[in-house]
């Protein structure tokens, strides 16, 4: 008998180290949900995420090239969901870029040249971005664009047309 | 469990032996029926370490988060502040003179405890810089801009 009892833990030994290691591991475990649904509730995922982030660079320098807002385009129309915008390509081209957000989770930007769709890209994972416009204190508009997470205001960006030359 | 076998297990006995071996054994069997008070302080202890040390970690990250989300809005803010104040008229800029934010403060209210405020500067011969700050009041973190504007005599170039 006491040739045996050295060479392991008894029973009652393992079911106390088990049932340790099982506290803290549900410790744990219950850490790291409530920091997941910290990290969810807060918009910092939004902008670290590369579609939100994408969308808002492009969209920016889009607005800040752009010469007008045409009314509507191939079916297009200004309103919350959707930005109309009349820029200058890299090769000199007139171009209007609609950008339409009405999908939710999806963000498209559909350039045309002449009436004629000439390109579009897709992102995806985006919150729901809405349009709007923000009067400048000298006279000009801007373009605003807005996006809700968890009922409070997360992005929002104010963007005017830079003055061409 | 590593204890030494009683010596009397080492080599046969006499009946004393006997007799003293069996006592020896009820004696080892009734300490190994239980932990001492001290392998429980000892483990509890280590429990307790570990625990308090995940609990430190967890609320390390959470309060970097929320600075990190803070932080985000706070540069969102001032970057649309930043454009307001690019469109205000030059001769609007009065140096000297500290304003509050003109745009939306819908954001801002989401920032507890943080002020924001707008010192416009000369800066030199028709040059104008409009120091935009938010700044936190229970902590010295802040976060700040600087538009420069000069002055075109009424012309389009901000």
């Amino acid at each position: 008998m006491s040739r045996r009892r050295p060479s392991g833990f008894s029973l009652m030994e393992m079911v106390v180290a088990i049932a340790l290691l099982g506290i803290f591991l549900l410790v744990l475990v219950a850490l790291e949900s409530e920091m997941f649904r910290l990290e969810r509730s807060i918009r910092i995922n939004m902008m670290s995420h590369p579609d939100p982030t994408a969308v808002l660079s492009r969209l920016r320098r889009d607005v800040l090239d752009s010469h007008g807002y045409p009314e509507a385009i191939d079916g297009h129309e200004q309103s919350e969901s959707t930005l109309i915008l009349l820029g200058l390509a890299e090769d000199g081209a007139w171009e209007t870029i609609a950008w339409d957000f009405s999908e939710e989770g999806v963000a498209r930007r559909i350039t045309y040249r002449s009436g004629e769709k000439v390109g579009e890209w897709t992102a995806g994972n985006v919150p729901v971005f809405t349009i709007a416009s923000f009067d400048m204190p000298d006279g000009g508009v801007a373009v605003r664009v807005q996006a809700r997470h968890g009922g409070k205001l997360a992005i929002d960006g104010i963007f005017q047309p830079r003055i061409h030359g | 469990m590593f204890r030494k076998p009683p010596s009397s297990l080492e080599s046969p006995a006499s009946p004393p032996r006997i007799s003293a071996t069996i006592d020896g054994v009820q004696r080892s069997c009734s300490r190994l029926a239980g932990f001492t008070l001290v392998e429980i302080l000892v483990a509890l202890v280590i429990l307790g370490l570990i625990v308090t040390t995940s609990l430190a970690i967890f609320y390390d990250r959470q309060k970097r988060l929320r600075a990190a989300d803070e932080m985000i809005i706070a540069w969102q803010i001032l970057a649309n502040e930043a454009e307001v104040w690019r469109h205000r008229p030059y001769d609007s800029l009065v140096p000297g003179a500290s304003s509050a934010f003109l745009s939306d403060p819908e954001l801002l209210a989401q920032l507890p405890g943080a002020k924001a405020s707008a010192a416009i500067e000369h800066s030199g011969p028709a040059l104008r810089s409009i120091h935009l700050t938010i700044h936190w009041s229970d902590s010295a973190k802040k976060a700040e801009v600087a538009v420069l504007r000069s002055d075109t005599g009424g012309g389009s170039l901000w």
